[in-house]
């Protein structure tokens, strides 16, 4: 289970995010939505553990990850979470292959079965036909699903995706909500956020920022 | 498969652009420094290898703060002080070339004398001595052999002596060119011709020179001297060594200089580097940390990446500054060091290196280059990611 208790954050002594609490039990899919600029994003950092709460915590099966060190943080990321983000953060001058191997490097895996876990990674993201393209020549609606791979070849027990459709036609579309429903059923989280009405049948539960209410 | 040290080098292929112009400015520089180390270290063996199989005390006559020539006869006396294995005399000067304003150094050598014979031997010369005999000859150092090339003289040179007397002489032989560093300029030829060319009386010689049985007598041989002759200098093995040290840390001060400009020029390039870790730079290091790689890996892998380069650079530009200077005889660089010759010298160098050159050569770029890595790497490593990906 994923508690977030009393989180704030405040940048330049401007209080961004204001006491948020809520809890997301195992097999959920949760959303988090606001206007823009409501700190949805900045929200999302703090439980992919980019970034640390001025005060409050974030604790996953009880362990509390806001006060985690570096190096656990790090352990942390590479094991728990996959994070789809908004603008393709990517490395640019390597394929796509190379970019899923850049997070499975940390797994210590076989030859074969991290070639196979990458293959599945492709497939399910809808992108295993360029997987040998440099990330640089791919199209938008491509490097998201580049994103998206990047973030299950791992199989993370956390799926955090901030607009993970924005680029995406709705053919791809359906392809992550076919991950996002086999997250669910592998009793996993998944935390998004987004616009998107499209995805809004995923919905179990959500918050509201500005609003704090859970629905 | 995939590991570690395959990603970082994977990374540096992909950056190979903006890695080039570092490998080749540090390239150059470790050239340049490894270039002046060899061919200091290079002369300076030449020299004292050449210093050893000289004599252990040399006497001049010294009147009225000039040296001048001193009686033949004083070799006998010398050789029945106790303690003198061996005294010979020796016939040297300088023949000067009015129109093109070149000398040359004519050595005179009794070619019965194991001294001189020794000399020939370190020459790397070998004479049959009958023939040589035959007729007035002598043995012309590179750099004098291209200069009478020059005007002709394949056979034999016409010398004036001081009262404009012609005296021909034949060219026997050439010293090679590994002994330019002391030869370019140098003639050998038979004692009493080279004193007729110098102007030198028959009964005088240049100066003597003395081997000593029991180097622990050398202090008591030089009092004898100084005691029998009272108007003689007298040269230890010692002092030429002292003279060439002092001349090696005058050149050495002159290269500080430029070691110095070299390190700052290195510095300044690091310094850059420290400030200019780019934005893709910085990009690719949030992108690994939000993926779970820890700063300590990140760090592991730029270590990897830049050893890579700082290690080809060092390799690269000590090979060079190896061909550079011990194949293709260091051009530039050795006017610097031999900018007093007036012959064009063709001296060739031992190769020779030494480990502590390398250690330092070493010691001095690879370890503040790797640094100007960890760094600024550990600067990033105390912001957090979202930094930079928000």
């Amino acid at each position: 289970m994923m508690v977030l208790k009393d989180v704030c954050k405040e940048f330049h002594q401007e209080r961004v995010l204001d006491e948020i609490n809520f809890e997301v039990k195992k097999g959920t899919v949760f959303f988090i939505k606001g206007e823009s600029g409501s700190g949805k994003s900045t929200l999302l950092h703090i439980i992919a553990a980019l970034m640390k709460p001025t005060s409050g915590y974030v604790s996953i099966d009880g362990i509390n990850i806001s006060q985690l060190t570096d190096t656990h943080l790090a352990t942390y990321r590479a094991n728990q979470i996959g994070y789809i983000t908004q603008n393709f953060y990517l490395l640019e001058e390597l394929n796509v292959i190379q970019n899923l191997e850049a997070a499975l490097v940390l797994h210590n895996l076989q030859p074969l079965q991290q070639k196979q876990k990458i293959e599945q990674a492709l497939k399910a993201a809808n992108i295993w036909h360029k997987r040998d393209a440099e990330v640089a020549t791919l199209s938008g609606g491509e490097k998201q699903r580049c994103v998206i791979a990047r973030a299950i070849v791992h199989q993370p027990d956390i799926l955090v995706c901030d607009e993970p459709t924005a680029n995406l036609d709705k053919g791809n579309g359906e392809f992550f909500k076919e991950i996002v429903r086999s997250f669910k059923e592998q009793n996993k989280i998944v935390i998004l956020a987004t616009h998107d009405s499209f995805l809004s049948d995923l919905e179990d539960e959500g918050i509201v920022l500005g609003e704090n209410v859970l629905k | 498969m995939l590991n570690r040290f395959y990603f970082a080098l994977l990374l540096l292929y992909k950056h190979k652009k903006e890695h080039s112009s570092v490998f080749i400015i540090s390239t150059f520089l470790v050239f340049l420094v490894s270039s002046v180390l060899f061919l200091s270290s290079s002369m300076k063996r030449d020299l004292f290898a050449t210093l050893e199989s000289q004599a252990d005390i040399t006497v001049q006559k010294y009147i009225g703060g000039r040296v001048v020539n001193l009686p033949e006869q004083w070799v006998d006396e010398f050789l029945e002080l106790p303690g003198v294995s061996s005294a010979s005399a020796r016939v040297y000067g300088e023949y000067y070339y009015e129109t093109k304003e070149r000398h040359f150094f004519i050595v005179g050598i009794d070619f019965f004398d194991e001294n001189a014979l020794k000399l020939l031997d370190d020459l790397g010369i070998k004479i049959d001595i009958d023939k040589f005999l035959e007729r007035d000859s002598m043995i012309i150092g590179s750099g004098v052999k291209e200069f009478f090339d020059t005007f002709e003289y394949k056979k034999y040179y016409i010398f004036r002596n001081p009262q404009r007397e012609k005296r021909k002489v034949y060219i026997y032989d050439s010293l090679p060119s590994e002994g330019d560093l002391v030869g370019s300029d140098l003639i050998l030829m038979e004692k009493d011709v080279a004193k007729e060319i110098l102007g030198i009386d028959a009964e005088s010689v240049s100066d003597i020179v003395l081997n000593i049985a029991n180097k622990d007598e050398l202090q008591t041989i030089e009092n004898k001297l100084a005691i029998s002759h009272f108007d003689t200098r007298i040269i230890t093995k010692q002092d030429i060594k002292n003279n060439y040290t002092n001349l090696f840390n005058y050149k050495g001060g002159v290269f500080l200089s430029l070691y110095v400009v070299v390190i700052v020029t290195f510095l300044l390039v690091l310094f850059q580097r420290y400030l200019s870790i780019s934005e893709n730079g910085v990009k690719e290091v949030a992108i690994l940390r939000s993926i779970g790689w820890t700063i300590e890996r990140i760090i592991a892998m730029k270590l990897i990446q830049n050893g890579v380069i700082i290690v080809w650079a060092y390799l690269l530009g000590v090979i060079l500054a190896y061909f550079y200077v011990f194949v293709f005889g260091a051009p530039l660089l050795k006017q610097i060091f031999l900018g007093g010759a007036n012959l064009q010298n063709m001296t060739s160098f031992t190769p020779y290196i030494t480990f502590s050159d390398l250690f330092l050569i070493f010691l001095f770029f690879v370890v503040p280059f790797l640094l100007s890595i960890i760094i600024p790497l550990w600067k990033l490593s105390v912001s957090e990611p979202s930094e930079v990906l928000r």
